[in-house]
């Protein structure tokens, strides 16, 4: 009996070659408990920035009171209003705010339209629900006008002159008029006398406002910092070192001489120094700032990459087919360079909001009264060990935040890596 | 006997996944006798040659069996300081890849010199001389400039004969070759050759050349090992090998070769491909692939036989020719 | 060698001019009167840029006058360069300490960053590289993974939230403990042992939040780098010969596998001027940190501008003196290769 030889050959790869890439890197990626692990907190942290006026705000929900001249019992949704209109001052800090309060009802509605359509098999007419979605989602934004809504619902609601859906934090960010800096409620302290009628979880700041409300809207400011910095970062070194590494000759030549004039300049310093003479430190400023600074790196990555794939045959093949330069780099030349290029954004996010709150520590960073973590600890600086709850809680979701990206960035980068994916060798 | 590997066996990594690179090989080399190890790529060969002197990479790979015996001490089993006392001294070894098998920050004469000054006490001068004429015996022009050169100075051809000449210095009773010619020009090819046969006659030296070119093994060596997904298919001398092969892939191997038929005719070859070191067929490991297969060869795997004088065969469908009663003493000797 | 070398001080020449240059715009084009300025000023009181005549107070039209902010940008440029390379007249500081040299003020704060920054890339180097190279030779032991995992961490903690903390520690747990400045107040009568121990207390804590970070990244590549070398093939070759694992990993592994880390090294040079900005805000060290802090805050503008193109030449020596470095330690690096 014969056996045939196909029975002893292996079966042949799976069709998509780049599909099948990234299906790989994700069941390697998940064999990492940790970085899983990290995964999941970074979506964790998404939810808690996205979430944040529904976590932490001095607005109620829904609020039922008695209209005093005509006795009719009225129902308003104070924070609703907050939500699509945001009261902030500056245009970037509002932008930001919309943004966030934008995609986090945005990208549910999609997400469920995916969903649905995946599930009836109707993906391609799905797909074209999307964007009535998106613009319908977008007029309350645009319609709404901001306004500063004064009624303390709180007081209101403790003497029983109305009644609330609070958020789990009853505080605004921007609420003063708590004490400055007083310890939080649970620690027990002598030298306050009385019993503090609100209760902080990790005490007020020096301008009287609630930590823990602060730091949970931080966590906005550290991710959006974080990662539109990346994106820009990463974006100009994309394009610089991508077409020094194709074009080579002159064009590299010069190109490279411009990334080391770049990587001359000394970063922090040259931060600080842009954003003091800058005029206006919004966060937007802060974010270009920072990505204008730290494209080096990714720039000098993607043309090692590009440089490497110049040299296959199937770049020979697209141009002899005569594709133009860029759809040769586009189609072709970057998917394939790439991979290594999200490592190092993860890590570059990392040490952005590292950067950020480091800047904001110093005094350089965002705007008061934006919330920052690292603007938090500055306020302890003056006597570390009286305003102890100032140094301790703000540093904890820097470090966790930078903990779980690094987490993140690790996972990827040993499931990206080639050689620890095959096995023995034979 | 110089030199006797018997029933060896080599895993990488662990548990149900672990694959077997050498399953119960057994080999012999004589005092200044020549002796090929010839296989595909992946049948184990190599990983054989490095664990005659435990230079198996541990992890992922082990030596989960067998010895290995130098006289008589079992290598497998020796301390460190002895093993080291051999290593280099009384059995050298020269790999494939000279490009990458030298250190790229140390220049040639250190790295000679060192070959020497690890087993011998003599004064470094003494060594340095030695080593220059040694770089000159493997035919290397201006050899003292090429002592103070580093690696990657030097072409793939001087790099491998440096290679070479390093692993001669303390005269070694043997030397182990893996693909000494693998990495190199054919032009080249022949000189090494040529070159280890001349060393061999001058030294009295036994070689253990390891290779996939049959056409090499026919120039260089006196008795053929064939191997094929871990085991041994055959061993016989050099001149019976080649004229008649009895095991169904050696006979494959050389039906393959061009050259072999007429002119006009479609080449040939063996059909299948070499299973993956973790997944051996049961049974005889060329049977998917083999056109003599009977119900017998996908249930056992067929012992290493004798099956004519002097050539052992494993193959269920190769009949013995022999008187029985000196078959069976062969037999046993060889088990 | 010596070709390449000068090479790449010739490239050097003109990265210097354009970072010089730079620096030079940049101030051209910021706005403010830096004789007005206040702390932490945003330049929202006077309108227009640096170069333009209204609004400036008397100090402002000096200030102007001396940098040559009247003439055009490239002429301003040659001659500011010009004065400095001749005379090394870098300027006076106009808010951090009125009439004070700024050469002065730099050399008077320069030992004091230099010492902390030297202090604290030794420790980095006296433990990191021993136990990258333990770790890459015992790879996956207990020890190897307890420093893995605590050197993750550190790697993830904001250096200026530890300096608070240890800072607040400090305060509850060692009340004795110096927490600002370099040096001890000297007092009369004190032993040479007292004072030399009282200093040391004091560099304890800046400099470990100055290095802990180090520590952990550069552990991480020594041990990468030796893991990587001791595949190679050559690694196989030399136990071949005979060589004992002791050897073959301090004689043939390490050269290759501390390639990168003296590498490292030398771009450890700019760090030393400028790299404890945080560090020295924190412990009320005046150094240059302090200094730069200072300076930019109040839009000292002389002092930036020196601070600046100090750091820039520091950073380009120290990318100089790297790959010197590489390339005599690497013979496959000559100046015909490209890198």
């Amino acid at each position: 009996m014969n056996r045939s030889v196909e029975s002893s050959a292996p079966t042949p790869p799976p069709p998509g070659p780049r599909r099948g890439y990234w299906a790989g890197v994700w069941r390697q990626f998940r064999r990492n408990r940790a970085a899983v692990v990290g995964l999941a907190c970074v979506m964790g942290l998404f939810a808690v920035a996205f979430l944040a006026p529904l976590l932490a705000n001095r607005y109620p929900f829904v609020w039922t009171a008695s209209d005093p001249e005509t006795g009719r019992t009225v129902t308003s949704f104070p924070l609703v209003r907050q939500f699509f209109a945001p009261p902030e001052k500056v245009v970037p800090e509002r932008v930001l705010e919309m943004t966030y309060n934008y995609l986090l009802l945005f990208l549910p509605c999609a997400g469920l339209v995916w969903w649905a359509s995946s599930r009836l098999g109707a993906w391609r007419q799905g797909r074209w629900l999307l964007a009535p979605v998106g613009v319908l989602l977008l007029l309350p934004f645009v319609l709404v006008q901001p306004r500063l809504d004064p009624t303390p619902y709180r007081r209101l609601a403790a003497q029983d002159q109305g009644q609330g859906v609070f958020p789990p934090v009853p505080y605004g960010p921007f609420e003063q008029g708590f004490g400055n800096r007083i310890p939080p409620t649970w620690w027990d302290d002598e030298s306050l006398e009385g019993a503090r009628d609100t209760y902080h979880l990790l005490g007020t700041d020096n301008a009287g406002r609630d930590v823990f409300v602060r730091v949970i809207h931080g966590a906005r400011v550290s991710l959006a910092v974080g990662i539109v910095s990346v994106f820009i970062a990463t974006a100009i070194g994309i394009l610089i070192g991508a077409t020094a590494g194709y074009f080579g000759g002159c064009v590299d030549l010069l190109l490279s001489r411009l990334i080391e004039i770049m990587i001359c300049f000394p970063t922090f310093f040259l931060i600080l120094t842009i954003i003091a003479v800058m005029e206006q430190r919004s966060i937007l400023n802060i974010m270009l700032v920072i990505g204008v600074t730290a494209w080096t790196g990714v720039a000098r990555l993607v043309r090692g990459e590009v440089l490497k794939q110049r040299s296959l045959d199937y770049v020979t093949a697209s141009v002899a087919l005569g594709a133009r330069s860029s759809r040769t780099i586009f189609r072709h030349v970057l998917p394939n360079s790439l991979a290594p290029v999200f490592v190092s954004m993860t890590f570059g996010i990392a040490s952005s909001i590292l950067l950020e709150s480091g800047l904001s520590f110093l005094g350089f960073g965002v705007d008061i009264p934006t919330a920052s973590w690292g603007e938090l600890l500055n306020q302890a600086r003056e006597a570390p060990a009286v305003y102890w709850w100032l140094a301790l809680f703000p540093g904890l979701p820097i470090f966790f935040t930078v903990t779980i990206y690094n987490l993140v960035g690790e996972g990827l980068r040993d499931a990206m890596d080639p050689r620890l994916r095959m096995g023995p060798a034979a | 006997m110089l030199l006797e590997a018997r029933h060896l066996s080599v895993q990488f990594g662990e548990g149900p996944a672990a694959a077997r690179a050498v399953n119960d090989v057994s080999l012999s080399i004589d005092a200044g006798e020549a002796v090929g190890l010839v296989g595909e790529s992946g049948c184990g060969k190599s990983v054989t040659g490095l664990s005659l002197m435990r230079l198996v990479e541990s992890p992922p790979g082990r030596i989960t069996a067998g010895e290995v015996r130098l006289g008589d001490r079992d290598l497998l089993r020796a301390s460190d300081r002895e093993l080291r006392a051999v290593r280099g001294q009384e059995i050298a070894m020269v790999f494939q890849e000279p490009m990458t098998s030298l250190n790229p920050v140390l220049t040639i004469g250190d790295q000679l010199t060192e070959a020497i000054l690890l087993h011998e006490r003599v004064a470094p001068e003494e060594a340095w001389t030695r080593s220059v004429a040694m770089l000159g015996e493997v035919g290397i022009p201006e050899p003292e400039d090429r002592m103070l050169q580093y690696p990657h100075e030097l072409s793939g051809g001087m790099k491998q004969r440096a290679m070479i000449a390093m692993g001669l210095l303390c005269r070694p009773k043997l030397l182990i070759a893996d693909e000494p010619t693998t990495a190199l020009d054919v032009t080249v090819q022949a000189q090494i050759l040529e070159l280890l046969r001349s060393l061999r006659e001058r030294y009295r030296m036994a070689l253990l050349l390891i290779t996939h070119d049959l056409a090499v093994v026919a120039e260089t060596v006196e008795r053929v090992y064939v191997m094929y997904a871990s085991r041994i298919a055959e061993h016989a001398r050099v001149e019976d090998l080649f004229g008649e092969p009895l095991h169904p892939y050696t006979r494959g191997l050389f039906a393959c070769l061009p050259g072999r038929g007429r002119p006009g005719e479609r080449l040939q070859v063996i059909p299948g491909r070499v299973p993956d070191p973790g997944h051996h067929p049961t049974g005889c490991r060329f049977h998917p692939r083999c056109p003599l297969a009977q119900e017998v060869c996908t249930r056992v795997d067929p012992p290493l036989e004798l099956k004519r004088p002097e050539r052992l065969v494993a193959c269920h469908m190769v009949a013995r020719e022999d008187a029985p009663a000196d078959a069976a003493r062969e037999d046993r000797a060889h088990a | 060698m010596r070709t390449y070398i000068l090479t790449r001080i010739l490239w050097a020449i003109p990265t210097l001019a354009v970072i010089t240059f730079l620096c030079y715009a940049l101030m051209w084009y910021a706005p403010g009167d830096p004789a007005r300025a206040s702390y932490l000023a945003r330049g929202g009181e006077t309108a227009g840029t640096m170069a333009e005549d209204e609004g400036l107070s008397d100090a402002g039209k000096l200030f102007r006058k001396r940098f040559h902010l009247d003439e055009p940008l490239h002429r301003g440029y040659a001659l500011w360069l010009w004065r400095i390379l001749s005379e090394g007249d870098f300027g006076v500081s106009v808010t951090v300490s009125l009439g004070t040299p700024v050469w002065q003020l730099v050399a008077q704060r320069v030992p004091v960053t230099l010492k902390l920054n030297l202090w604290a890339t030794a420790v980095v180097f006296l433990i990191a590289v021993p136990v990258g190279i333990y770790s890459a030779v015992r790879r996956g032991s207990l020890l190897d993974r307890a420093t893995t995992l605590l050197f993750f961490l550190l790697y993830s903690l904001p250096s200026f939230w530890v300096g608070l903390m240890l800072l607040m520690a400090a305060s509850k747990f060692a009340p004795g403990w110096p927490t600002s400045g370099l040096s001890p107040p000297i007092s009369g009568g004190a032993s040479y042992w007292a004072l030399l121990l009282e200093t040391a207390k004091h560099y304890v804590l800046p400099v470990f939040c100055l290095s802990y970070a180090g520590l952990a990244a550069l552990s991480r590549y020594a041990r990468v780098g030796l893991l990587e070398v001791v595949r190679q093939d050559y690694i196989r070759t030399a136990r071949a010969k005979g060589c004992s694992e002791p050897r073959v990993i301090l004689k043939h592994a390490l050269r290759n596998g501390l390639i990168p880390i003296i590498v490292i090294l030398a771009g450890i040079l700019p760090g030393l001027i400028g790299g404890s900005v945080i560090v020295e805000y924190l412990f009320d060290i005046q150094g240059m940190g302090a200094l730069s802090l200072g300076a930019l805050s109040s839009r000292d503008y002389p002092v930036i501008m020196t601070l600046f193109g100090f750091s820039a030449v520091l950073t380009l020596l120290g990318i100089l003196a790297s790959d010197v470095a590489l390339a005599l330690v690497d013979p496959r690096i000559s100046y015909e290769q490209k890198r």
